[in-house]
């Protein structure tokens, strides 16, 4: 065959191809998620669907449009990324905002655009299916996904008696704590108090069901810089009558973190000041969308906050019995709402949030709820006043191995505001207050602090922990000390990124051996290059306690395989950078 | 096995061999066979196949219908690549038989069936600094087959054909392995009338 007859014929097949009905119909059809996709087929092209739309790119101009978004960068943003320190640009693509003519084009096919979220660079809209078949034709569109829905971690019933019978006497502290004593005085925050920190100068982000009850004799006093709806779209997070989300989480989860009436309450923030996302609708059965916490965490960045604290809950089985995500998806990359909060981390906002009220499991199986499985997130579980961990608090490890709950904190008989008059005060339970307690703490830890980046709190607030050298995935890094974190001496050097690690089979025929294959990145936060990596291990389970020196290898190298493990071998994994300094970073741990 | 199976079955062979009245040893057969054996479990399959094997025996009819079979099965040796890392390993597989056997002459055919019990070793060597089992074990069980022995050449001497089956199901450690599987050998035996 001469070679122009041969140049006719592929022209000949790739024009078939190309131009093929189907092949273009195929194409489309792959955009739209398969659990969508079986949800459009289950319910029918007619039904309302909530889904995520994301587009293909920004624009043709990205680096332009990039500048025209550090202008316009709110000053305390601007202020918190130059804390992070480190080779990341100050503003990048997830500044830009979405492509405006592709929403407008979307807009045309669908119900409702909910939320335009520029980091995902996608919408979150309501439309019918076949509108989604619709719109996947669209050359822009790259993928269309169902909005996964969570709920946040409700209140745990129990009784207040026995509560207030063993409440500790008053020390000799400046405030009277009143009954709120045991929930700092745990933390170590008097400490901190009396030596004038409050968590003044920083923005605080609240996102939780509605903030009722403001004018609270210990919510009085707060500075509330701004408000927002994200379910029902106004500036109103009080209780509105016709509209959804009721208000008392978020008024006794602001009631921890920074309620102040001396004899009753005081936070640990309570000279903070806060943004309050409602971001949780508590008339539908108590089910969000993740679309509003991630527009929420934008607004955060928008706005310029420090810190966010979120009482979140992820939900196997939602409202209408449609699978989300498994335990297997708690690996700190795979949510959309894990998605946006490492975004949000790498633009410097510390996140706060609940690990869940889910109870035990038997690892390698974990409990958690989204966003408390990303390496970026401060994951806050609960322990009793006498430290001990509460029943429903959630265990790690995340899917990917790393250690989970991060922090533990009082969350039972925890006393706040309440939503029931100025002056109501009431005992509630969960890791919902476990977690502003810890986010108030890191506040004081960044007012001590106001050059340390988010993961340098992180990191002073592990290594001061009660169980620091020793963390689990029950109590991660044990019970948090406000005081020993605000003066720790942070190094200049930064253990690696996303240390995380995959359990391999090797099956000989007559027996199984295992593989721990261990892989972490640069941290980006290290300007000076990184000489070695040190891996340490340590067999879970043993009276042994201390860890070994596996290898130490090149600042080059990322990954590490440890053969020839039996099954009844679970270790815990230690890595640190070294400098060329010989400095050695605070460590990060994993577990198989 | 059941070890109650395992049991009865050299008494009853000893029973038949030195107490039974109608006895009355004829001749002694030794031989050598040679053939093929299947491994049934398909992992082993997939990495070290089948193989060969020869079985030399000796065996002494005490009457004109039965006989008892001592033999030695050998030559199992494959090499084969296992794991992720295709390590190179070797799987060789052994076993001590002693049978019972029914025959009957028809002229120059000896049709017969044999029932026994067989000791084997499994031995598996990886060449790996990582492995931290050896498999090295025994394991008793039972086995049967059948044959035709042909006296071709002379009185004496026969050609034979026979085909046995090891159920051989091992668990060493937390994985039960089926090393069962049929044999089909043929060889050659010589008779000597005592």
């Amino acid at each position: 065959m001469n070679k122009k007859k041969l140049f006719k014929i592929c022209v000949l097949l790739f024009l078939m191809v190309r131009l093929s009905p189907s092949a273009g119909i195929s194409s489309s059809q792959d955009k739209i998620s398969p659990r969508l996709a079986s949800l459009i087929k289950q319910k029918g092209e007619h039904h309302l669907f909530t889904a995520w739309i994301f587009f293909r790119d920004k624009g043709r101009d990205l680096n332009q449009l990039i500048e025209t978004e550090s202008f316009a960068l709110n000053p305390r943003t601007l202020a918190r990324r130059l804390r992070q320190g480190g080779s990341a640009p100050l503003v990048d693509a997830y500044d830009v905002p979405v492509k405006a003519e592709y929403v407008e084009t979307v807009g045309k096919h669908v119900s409702r655009i909910r939320h335009r979220s520029r980091w995902l660079n996608a919408v979150s809209v309501q439309a019918s299916g076949r509108s989604l078949q619709q719109i996947s034709g669209l050359d822009f569109v790259s993928r269309i996904d169902k909005v996964a829905s969570y709920r946040f971690c409700e209140p745990r019933v129990v009784s207040n008696l026995g509560a207030e019978d063993s409440i500790t006497t008053q020390e000799l502290y400046n405030f009277d704590y009143g009954p709120s004593e045991r929930q700092v005085k745990q933390l170590n925050v008097p400490s901190l108090h009396d030596q004038g920190y409050s968590g003044k100068g920083v923005l605080i982000c609240m996102l939780d069901s509605g903030f009722e009850n403001l004018s609270h004799q210990a919510l009085d006093h707060l500075q509330v810089i701004a408000t927002w709806d994200f379910v029902n779209g106004d500036a109103n997070v009080f209780f509105e009558s016709g509209q959804m989300g009721l208000g008392s989480h978020g008024t006794n989860t602001l009631g921890t973190i920074a309620g102040y009436h001396p004899g009753q309450v005081i936070g640990p923030a309570y000279g903070a000041s806060f943004i309050l996302g409602k971001t949780e609708n508590t008339v539908w059965e108590r089910h969000i969308e993740e679309d509003h916490w991630v527009a929420g965490a934008e607004w955060a960045d928008d706005l310029g906050a420090d810190i966010i604290s979120s009482s979140l809950g992820y939900l196997d089985q939602f409202t209408h019995g449609e699978a989300d995500y498994s335990w297997q998806d708690m690996d700190g990359q795979t949510t959309v709402v894990t998605q946006g909060a490492n975004i949000a981390a790498a633009k410097g906002i510390l996140i706060v949030n609940s690990a869940g009220n889910e109870g035990t499991s038997i690892p390698p199986a974990n409990t958690l709820i989204g966003p408390a499985d990303s390496p970026y997130v401060l994951a806050a579980g609960a322990v009793y006043p006498e430290g001990q961990r509460v029943g429903f608090s959630s265990t790690g490890p995340t899917a990917d191995g790393r250690i989970k709950p991060d922090l533990m904190a009082q969350g039972i008989f925890v006393y706040t505001a309440g939503m029931n008059g100025t002056d109501e005060y009431i005992y509630t339970s969960g890791t919902s207050f476990s977690c502003p307690l810890l986010a108030g703490v890191a506040a004081l830890v960044l007012e001590a602090n106001p050059t340390w980046s988010n993961q340098d709190i992180i990191a002073a607030l592990k290594a001061t922990a009660g169980q620091a050298d020793s963390p689990d995935s029950f109590r991660g890094w044990g019970i948090a000390d406000a005081f020993a974190a605000a003066f720790f001496p942070i190094k200049s050097i930064y253990p690696p990124a996303f240390f995380s690690i995959d359990r391999i089979e090797n099956n000989y025929g007559f027996f199984i051996q295992y593989i721990d294959h261990l892989s972490w990145q640069s941290n980006p936060r290290n300007t000076a290059p990184v000489t070695s990596y040190r891996l340490y291990a340590r067999l879970l389970d043993s009276s042994d306690q201390s860890f070994t020196l596996l290898v130490e290898l090149s600042g080059e190298v990322f990954d590490y395989e440890r053969r020839g493990l039996r099954a009844d071998e679970s270790y815990l994994y230690k890595i640190t950078a070294v400098n060329a300094e010989g400095e050695e970073s605070e460590p990060d741990y994993v577990r198989n | 096995m059941n070890m109650r199976v395992i049991k009865i079955i050299p008494a009853l062979l000893i029973w038949i061999l030195f107490f039974c009245p109608v006895l009355q040893a004829l001749d002694i057969v030794a031989g050598l066979n040679f053939g093929k054996r299947w491994i049934d479990d398909d992992f082993m399959q997939d990495v070290y196949g089948h193989g060969y094997i020869f079985t030399p025996y000796i065996r002494y009819h005490y009457s004109n219908i039965m006989a008892i079979e001592f033999a030695y099965e050998g030559g199992y040796k494959r090499d084969g690549r296992i794991g992720l890392f295709q390590e190179d390993s070797t799987l060789s597989i052994t076993g001590w038989e002693l049978s019972g056997m029914l025959y009957y002459r028809i002229r120059s055919f000896v049709p017969y069936i044999k029932f026994g019990v067989g000791y084997y070793t499994y031995r598996q060597d990886i060449a790996s600094e990582f492995v931290r089992y050896q498999v090295d074990h025994n394991e008793i069980t039972y086995l049967m087959g059948g044959g035709l022995s042909f006296y071709l050449l002379s009185n004496n001497l026969f050609l034979n054909a026979e085909f046995k089956h090891v159920p051989l199901k091992v668990k060493p450690f937390d994985i039960e392995v089926d090393l069962s599987g049929i044999r089909f050998m043929v060889g050659i035996g010589y008779r000597f009338a005592l």
